[in-house]
C-alpha cells in the first residue's frame, strides 16, 4: 500500500465517527418540552376501487382533497388493495383497467406525486397479474419510479426519518381462489429480491430517527378473522431485518380492521404492529394520522364527517398498542410539563377551545395553539403528581367535541445533586435541599468523569472526589472536558491526555491551546498548527485554530473568525457565512450564531434571525433555549416565541440534570424548572453534575 | 417376424410419432397463444394501446383455438382461451368456453369459478348462482362455504335487481 493511501484510509478511520450510524434505526423516544420535533402523516389502506355499492371512490376522492386539506399531512400512505379486481362484480377476477383509470383519475385531480402519496401493493392489485404491469403503469409510485417497493426519507433540522413500502402479496399473479389450500389465491410473501431491497435500503439508512415499514399483509394468517392472509414466505428473514436493524413500527392494512398492537414474535425488541381498516368498504376509521412527538410515535383513526380528530402527541401513550408500550417514556415530577396534541378540523367548522384534564376528574385546563398550526399545548404540575400511572385527556370542541386519551407514568424525581465551585467560598454539593461543603479550596474548574467530580486544583494539580479527594495528576491543568465518561485534560507542554477507567493516556505531546469535546470525539485546536481531531487517533482536519466549535450529530461547526463560519461533514469544509460570527452555540440540533449589535441567528439548512441582539450566553433543554441577554434579562426561546423568565442579569448557567441553573451574581445561585427556586446566595464561578453520593 | 406383424408394429410405430408431433404442435400453439396474450395484457393494455392490444389478443385466440382444435381433450388451452376472452370483455364467449372446459376437467374446481366469474360479467346471474351453488355442494370446508355464500348471496341480489330493471345488464 502507497503512502498517501495509508494516510487516507487512516484518515478516514479517523473521522468515522462523522459517518457512524447509530447502531438501530429507532432512536429512543425524548419527551421534549417543545413542539418543534413533532411532524405527522396520514394512512388509508383498502381503498377497493372499483367495489360494486361502496364508498370507494367518493371516499378516496374525499381522502386526496378535503381530509387531506384538513389534515395537512406529510404525506399519505395508501397501504394496498388500491383496486378491487372485481369491476363492480362480485368475484375479483381483474386487473381492469377501468379500475385503475378511475384511481389514477380521481389522485391525478387531486394533484397527487410521488413526493407525497405513496401508494403500495396488495393482494387484489396482483390477481392474475403476475407483473404487476397495471400497478406499475397506473400507481402514483409504480409509475413514476417502476418499482413495487419505495423508500423515501423525510429530512428535519432534528433529524431524518425513514419509511420503506413493501410489496407483500405473491410474485405469481395466481388467480383468486376460495380455497384455503390454494391460500385464497392470496401467495402473499417476500422473495429474495424484495428482501434484498428492504436490507438494502434499511441499510442505507441506519442514521434515522425512526424507520417505519408499510405493507399489506399482516405478517402471519388468521390475525383478525380465520380467512385473513398473511405471509407465506419470507416471513423469517423480514423480521430478521426488522430485528437487526431496529425498526420499530410495521403499518398494514387488509383486514379492514383498526388494530393497534404491539408484535412480540421471534424479535428481541418488540415493534408497532398497527392495522389499518378500509377506506373504501368499511363504516369507520376509514384513515389514521400517525404523528411522531421526540421520536415518539402515536397514533388515532378517523372517520368521514367526524370533526374534529384529536391525537395527543406528548407525553407518549404507554398503552399504545399495548400496555406496556415499549417505546414510552416516564415523566418525571416536573413542575412544567408540557402536554401537547394535534387537533385537526374543517375550515368550515372550526375548533373553538381545546382542553387537558389530568387522571378523568381534574379541571379542564385550557390549552394553547402553537403559531396557529394544528399543534396545540399546555402544561401540567406533575411535581405533585403520585409516582405511577396517569390519564391524560385532551378534548376539542368543535362542531361535535372529540376527546383523546393516553395513560402515561410519572416517576419520582431524582433529587437534584449538583457540584458547585463557590470561588473563594469553596467548594459544595447540593442534595437533599441541604448544602455540604466539599472543599474550601478554590478551584479553577469542574467536570464531571463516572459520576464522581473532577476539580481543577490550579498549581496543585488535578483531583478526584468520590467520597473522598484523591490526586490524579499533579500537573496544572490548562483546559479539560468530558462527555462523562471519558475525560480530556491539556496539561500545556506536558500535552494532551486521557483519562478513562483511571488510567492516564498520552493522545498527543502538543501543548494545544483550546480543547472541545463535541459528542464523544475530542477537537484540539493550535493557534500556530491547526485543528486536530482525536477519535482514537489524533488528525489534523484543517491548517488554522478555531475559535470555537460545536457539532451535532457528526457535523462540526466551527467559527475560524475572520475566515468565517465552517461547516465540516463528510470530511469536506464548507463556508456557511464569511461573516465573523462572535459567539456560536447548538440548540434543538439547529447552530445558533450570534453577532454583536446585529442579532441572533438560526441555522439549519437556512438562516433564520431569531433577535435582534447577540445573546451574552446560551444553554438548551430539551428544545428550549435559555438566553443570556444582559441586562435585557434572561429569555426563554419555545415554538418560535421569545418569553422573558427573568429581569435579572445572569453571570453564569448551565443545565444540569434537565435544570436550569443560573448564577445572578450577588444575587445568588438560581434553580429554574417553571418557578424558581433560590439555591445559594453565593456567587458560582462553575457547575457539575454529581451522582456518585 | 411374419409381414403382417412388421407392418402392424410399423402403423402403431408411426401412429405414435404422428400423435406426438401433434401433441408437440398443440403446447407449441399454446405457447405461441400465450406470447401474444402477454404481449397484450401485460403491454398494451396497461399502456393503453387499445389496437395493440386487439391484434395480439386476436393472434392469442387463433393460437388457442388451433391448439384446442388440435388436441381437444387438453384443458388447458380453454383456460387461456377464456381468459382472453374474459379480459377483452367477451365475457359470453369466455363463458362459453369455460362450461366446454367443465366439460373436459370436471374435477377441476376452478374452472368453474371461472365460469361463475364470467356468467356474472356477462349478466347470467342466475348461472351464475347456479353454478357457484353446484361448487358449494361439493364443498366441505366451513371457509370455503362462507365464501360461497356470500358470492350467491349478493349475486341474487344482483339477478333480483336485474329481474327489477327487466334483464338490464348489471354491471356497467
Amino acid at each position: 500500500m502507497n503512502k498517501r493511501l495509508f494516510a487516507s484510509w487512516i484518515l478516514l478511520l479517523s473521522l468515522s465517527w462523522l459517518m457512524a450510524p447509530p447502531s438501530h434505526a429507532g432512536n429512543a423516544a425524548e419527551y421534549h418540552l417543545t413542539g418543534s420535533r413533532v411532524f405527522w402523516f396520514m394512512e388509508i389502506s383498502d381503498l377497493h376501487i372499483g367495489d360494486s355499492g361502496s364508498q370507494d371512490t367518493d371516499y378516496l376522492a374525499w381522502a386526496v382533497t378535503d381530509l387531506r386539506d384538513a389534515i395537512d399531512p406529510l404525506f399519505i400512505v395508501a397501504s394496498g388493495d388500491l383496486t378491487d379486481s372485481t369491476n363492480g362484480g362480485t368475484i375479483p377476477n381483474g386487473p381492469y383497467p377501468g379500475e385503475w383509470q378511475a384511481y389514477r383519475q380521481i389522485l391525478d385531480t387531486a394533484g397527487m406525486d410521488a413526493a407525497f402519496y405513496y401508494d403500495l401493493t396488495g393482494n387484489h392489485d396482483h390477481y392474475n397479474d403476475a407483473l404487476f404491469a397495471y400497478y406499475l403503469a397506473y400507481s402514483i409510485q409504480g409509475s413514476a419510479n417502476g418499482t413495487t417497493q419505495h423508500s423515501w426519507v423525510k429530512t428535519f433540522p432534528f433529524g431524518a426519518y425513514h419509511f420503506l413500502g413493501i410489496s407483500t402479496p405473491g410474485n405469481d399473479g395466481a388467480p383468486f381462489s376460495i380455497w384455503p389450500w390454494d391460500n385464497y389465491g392470496d401467495h402473499a410473501g417476500l422473495d429474495d429480491t424484495e428482501l434484498a431491497y428492504i436490507e438494502s435500503e434499511l441499510s442505507l439508512h441506519q442514521d434515522a430517527e425512526l424507520t417505519m415499514i408499510f405493507g399489506h399483509h399482516p405478517f402471519e394468517a388468521g390475525y383478525s378473522s380465520a380467512l385473513d392472509t398473511g405471509l407465506t414466505y419470507g416471513l423469517g428473514p423480514f423480521l430478521g431485518h426488522i430485528e437487526n436493524y431496529g425498526v420499530p413500527f410495521y403499518g398494514f392494512g387488509h383486514t379492514h380492521q383498526y388494530l393497534e398492537n404491539i408484535y412480540y414474535d421471534s424479535l428481541s425488541r418488540d415493534i408497532f404492529y398497527m392495522n389499518y381498516s378500509s377506506l373504501g368498504e368499511e363504516d369507520h376509521d376509514h384513515f389514521a394520522v400517525i404523528a411522531v412527538d421526540g421520536n415518539g410515535v402515536s397514533m388515532v383513526p378517523g372517520q368521514h364527517g367526524l370533526w374534529p380528530v384529536v391525537c395527543i402527541t406528548a407525553p407518549m401513550d404507554r398503552c399504545l398498542g399495548d400496555c406496556t408500550n415499549p417505546y414510552a417514556y416516564d415523566i418525571p415530577q416536573a413542575r412544567v410539563s408540557p402536554i401537547r396534541a394535534l387537533v385537526f378540523d374543517e375550515d368550515e367548522n372550526p375548533v373553538t377551545q381545546v382542553e387537558f384534564r389530568m387522571d378523568e376528574t381534574g379541571d379542564w385546563q385550557p390549552m394553547q395553539q402553537v403559531d396557529a398550526s394544528s399543534l396545540w399545548a399546555g402544561t401540567w404540575d406533575a411535581s405533585a403528581a403520585t409516582p405511577g400511572s396517569h390519564i391524560i385527556e385532551v378534548r376539542a370542541q368543535g362542531p361535535t367535541t372529540v376527546t383523546d386519551r393516553i395513560e402515561t407514568v410519572v416517576v419520582e424525581e431524582a433529587p437534584v445533586e449538583l457540584a458547585v465551585d463557590f470561588g473563594v467560598n469553596g467548594l459544595w454539593l447540593y442534595g437533599d435541599e441541604a448544602w455540604n461543603q466539599l472543599h474550601s479550596g478554590n478551584a479553577r474548574g469542574l467536570e464531571t468523569y463516572g459520576g464522581n467530580l473532577v476539580a481543577d486544583a490550579s498549581v496543585l494539580g488535578l483531583y478526584l472526589y468520590d467520597g473522598t479527594w484523591h490526586q490524579i495528576s499533579p500537573n496544572r491543568v490548562d483546559g479539560m472536558v468530558s462527555d462523562g465518561e471519558v475525560l480530556y485534560v491539556d496539561f500545556g507542554s506536558h500535552g494532551l491526555w486521557k483519562y478513562e477507567n483511571d488510567v492516564w493516556d498520552l493522545l498527543t505531546g502538543i501543548n494545544m491551546d483550546r480543547i472541545w469535546l463535541c459528542g464523544q470525539t475530542l477537537i484540539a485546536g493550535h493557534d500556530t498548527l491547526g485543528l486536530y481531531l482525536y477519535d482514537g487517533a489524533v488528525t489534523k482536519i484543517r491548517d488554522t485554530n478555531a475559535q470555537d466549535v460545536v457539532s451535532d450529530r457528526g457535523v462540526l461547526y466551527a467559527d475560524f473568525g475572520s475566515d468565517g463560519l465552517w461547516k465540516f461533514q463528510d470530511e469536506i469544509w464548507t463556508r456557511l457565512t464569511g461573516i465573523n460570527v462572535h459567539a456560536i452555540w447548538m440548540s434543538d440540533h439547529r447552530l445558533i450564531a450570534g453577532l454583536n449589535g446585529i442579532g441572533l441567528y438560526a441555522y439549519d439548512g437556512t438562516v433564520a434571525k431569531i433577535r435582534s441582539r447577540n445573546a451574552e450566553e446560551i444553554v438548551t433543554d430539551r428544545g428550549i433555549l435559555y438566553a443570556d441577554f444582559g441586562t435585557e434579562g434572561l429569555w426563554k426561546y419555545a415554538d418560535h416565541v421569545w418569553t422573558m423568565i427573568n429581569a435579572g442579569d445572569a453571570e453564569n448557567m448551565w443545565v444540569l440534570d434537565q435544570k436550569l441553573m443560573v448564577d445572578f451574581g450577588s444575587a445568588g445561585l438560581f434553580m429554574y424548572d417553571g418557578i424558581w427556586t433560590f439555591l445559594n446566595a453565593f456567587d458560582a464561578d462553575d457547575a457539575a453534575d454529581y451522582t456518585q453520593s | 417376424m411374419k409381414k403382417n406383424t412388421i407392418i402392424a408394429i410399423m402403423l402403431l410405430l408411426s401412429s405414435g410419432t404422428f400423435f406426438s408431433i401433434r401433441a408437440q404442435t398443440a403446447e407449441a400453439l399454446e405457447e405461441e397463444g400465450l406470447a401474444h396474450f402477454r404481449k397484450a395484457f401485460y403491454e398494451a393494455m396497461p399502456q393503453e394501446d387499445i389496437a395493440g392490444a386487439e391484434a395480439e389478443f386476436a393472434l392469442a385466440e387463433k393460437a388457442f383455438q388451433a391448439a384446442i382444435r388440435m388436441n381437444p381433450g387438453r384443458v388447458e388451452p380453454y383456460l387461456y382461451l377464456g381468459r382472453t376472452f374474459f379480459v377483452q370483455e367477451k365475457y359470453s364467449e369466455a363463458a362459453g368456453i369455460y362450461r366446454q372446459a367443465t366439460g373436459i376437467a370436471p374435477a377441476k374446481k376452478e374452472v368453474y369459478l371461472q365460469l361463475a366469474s364470467a356468467l356474472e360479467m356477462a349478466g347470467d346471474y342466475e348461472s351464475a348462482v347456479t353454478c357457484l351453488k353446484n361448487l358449494r355442494q361439493q364443498e366441505k370446508d366451513s371457509r370455503t362455504i362462507l365464501i360461497l355464500d356470500d358470492f350467491i348471496r349478493r349475486l341474487e341480489l344482483c339477478a333480483r335487481e336485474a329481474g327489477q330493471k327487466k334483464g338490464g345488464k348489471g354491471h356497467e
